[in-house]
């Protein structure tokens, strides 16, 4: 995985362009969900497999993306029904994005089971190291702000 | 109201337990193979590509190689090129296991910025989870999680 910065990072840069035209009263806490959806996948699985490797076999489906459907449906329908399927589809497509940046780094073992349950062949397009991003972190935080600079630029102009 | 209550709390226990079973599916099918494995029966095992260790991490450079510690499971002695190599240091590996307890290094990488990686990723879960409380709240009267009101 690359890092969690890294990962929200990317999560902001694609979602917040959308609150160009929105006039959606939930537009920012569905955002928050987005980053939430995004994180979902490490958090629920690296701090057990860090701390005790052997659950790892328990855990794994967590941070695949028949894992990741459940779990969205599951906390959705903690959502009050006015606002579950917005709830849902943000989370959902979070991990979607979670996994298409994990997918870019490199494994020496087939490590993202896009088609787990089916199947265990392994998917990745093999681009990056993952530690290989961490210098790149204040350049997302870079893209971040030059991000909210435009979006407040934006707004004033409208 | 009160069969949407009950549909959604079936809804709940099965998600749940298609959970559980993913999970116990995996305990039961994965085929990684792991170091305790091998040396449990290294003649089965001959010639297997391990590719699965738990948090593995070169303890001491010798020779011809390392031996590679895992936070749970065994040491055990990985053959390869050495240069480069730094004790302390994550690795990712995927070796051939040999019927006599050692591993020879197929595809080595040092994960160098692994501990990095993991204390960077904690400040974004907080704000995250911030975020949430800042932008929702459960509703202890419905059993809904909620926008706030001043959200």
């Amino acid at each position: 995985m690359p890092d969690l910065i890294t990962h929200v990072a990317a999560a902001h840069l694609l979602r917040r362009p959308f609150e160009l035209k929105s006039h959606d009263s939930a537009t920012v806490p569905m955002r928050v969900l987005f980053y939430l959806g995004t994180i979902l996948p490490d958090i629920l699985t690296r701090p057990w497999y860090i701390l005790f490797p052997a659950t790892m076999e328990w855990t794994y489906p967590l941070h695949t993306p028949a894992g990741m459907i459940l779990v969205c449906s599951l906390l959705a329908l903690f959502m009050a029904p006015s606002i579950r399927m917005k709830a849902y589809l943000h989370l959902l497509g979070g991990g979607a994005l979670h996994f298409l940046l994990d997918a870019c780094q490199k494994h020496l073992s087939n490590n993202e089971f896009w088609f787990y349950p089916f199947s265990w062949r392994g998917f990745g397009f093999q681009l990056f190291w993952s530690g290989e991003v961490i210098p790149f972190i204040p350049y997302m935080i870079l893209a971040v702000v030059l991000m909210e600079v435009f979006m407040a630029w934006y707004k004033r102009h409208q | 109201m009160n069969g949407i209550m009950n549909l959604r709390i079936v809804g709940i226990i099965i998600i749940f337990l298609a959970i559980a079973g993913l999970g116990y599916y995996n305990y039961r099918t994965n085929p990684w193979i792991s170091v305790s494995d091998c040396l449990d029966d290294p003649e089965s095992y001959d010639g297997a590509v391990v590719t699965r260790f738990r948090e593995p991490m070169i303890k001491s450079i010798c020779g011809n190689g390392f031996v590679l510690s895992q936070k749970q499971g065994p040491e055990i002695k990985v053959v390869m090129d050495t240069t480069g190599l730094r004790t302390g240091e994550f690795v990712g590996l995927r070796a051939v296991f040999h019927r006599e307890g050692y591993l020879e290094a197929v595809k080595f990488h040092m994960s160098e910025r692994r501990r990095y990686k993991i204390w960077l990723s904690v400040p974004p879960v907080l704000l995250v989870m911030l975020l949430c409380l800042r932008y929702f709240r459960f509703n202890s009267r419905t059993g809904y999680i909620e926008l706030r009101k001043n959200a």
